[in-house]
């Protein structure tokens, strides 16, 4: 067990800042890997689609038909956000399923709460464009001004959840293979369950992401 | 018991009685879902996201506890 490390990062230093090497790398790689994804699946795109187009459009009409069911036509303008979210965080969470030497970007809680709390600020904007300024910002004061309080802790509340719940589910799934894999007998064998069960929650964990994000901002648009 | 043994101690019980009341009530939730879904099979795609965002929202109390148990091991404040 002596080669069990949790929740040590590398560091760099630059200008002043402090940054996680391990995750700021595998952040790229993912962004790498979803920019030539996309790129090659836009080259094959055809009248007749093949197999993996045919997958793409599973996807993309899922997600529209979930945006659509939510908020009406005018929710297939988020789409791009939700999607971006969505495929962000799959692909992050299944990184660390390759016999690689990287961990996924979202085992570091600063990764989580950078997305979450880009999502709470982008749920803001869209609620204030779709409502306007004024007329979004009422929606703190109901039903009554007395609740102005709890209205702004429960949306200071949400990228609190959404960030830990990410992480802590990434976190411990890694903290278990880690210490599996530190077992004497059999180290390669134990962990192969655990693999299984993480693509598993990778996926699960991206979807509620992605559906809370969707939940929220059509919480941000209802009303009067 | 000097502080760091109560520090883990404490660690390893509130992981374990937060996950024992979360588990029970993922259980409850899930089962009436079956219960929904096996009456209504028809209904199989709204109960199922219903199911999806409460068992999230179970689940992130069992989170928050397993990140006051992190803290309590690796960045103790009482140290």
């Amino acid at each position: 067990m002596e080669s069990v490390h949790i929740g040590v990062h590398p560091l760099w230093h630059l200008y002043g800042w402090t940054f996680h090497s391990d995750t700021l790398i595998s952040a790229w790689i993912v962004t790498a890997v979803l920019i030539a994804f996309a790129v090659f699946v836009r080259t094959i795109l055809k009248i007749r689609p093949g197999l993996l187009q045919s997958i793409v459009e599973i996807g993309v009409e899922g997600l529209n038909g979930t945006l659509v069911e939510r908020m009406g036509d005018k929710g297939r303008k988020y789409f791009p956000f939700v999607a971006t979210l969505f495929l962000f965080i799959i692909t992050s969470n299944w990184l660390g399923v390759l016999p690689l030497e990287l961990k996924p970007p979202t085992a570091d809680l600063n990764t989580t709460a950078g997305l979450a709390v880009l999502t709470i600020i982008m749920v803001q904007v869209f609620g204030m464009i779709d409502k306007g300024p004024i007329r979004y910002f009422k929606r703190f004061f109901e039903p009554n001004p007395v609740f102005f309080p709890l209205n702004v802790i429960e949306e200071l509340a949400k990228p609190l959840s959404l960030s830990v719940r990410l992480f802590g589910n990434i976190f411990g799934k890694e903290t278990v293979i880690m210490i599996l894999s530190g077992l004497v007998a059999l180290p390669l064998f134990y962990p192969i369950p655990i693999l299984a069960l993480s693509l598993l929650i990778g996926a699960i964990q991206a979807y509620i992401f992605m559906l809370l994000t969707v939940f929220y901002i059509s919480m941000a648009l209802e009303g009067h | 018991m000097n502080i760091q043994m109560v520090s883990v101690l404490g660690a390893a019980l509130v992981l374990a009685i937060v996950a024992f009341a979360s588990a029970l009530a993922q259980g409850f939730a899930t089962g009436k879902a079956v219960e929904g879904i096996s009456r209504q099979p028809e209904a199989r795609g709204p109960i199922m996201t219903a199911l999806i965002i409460g068992v999230s929202f179970i689940e992130s109390l069992t989170l928050y506890a397993l990140l006051i148990a992190i803290i309590l091991i690796f960045v103790n404040p009482f140290k």
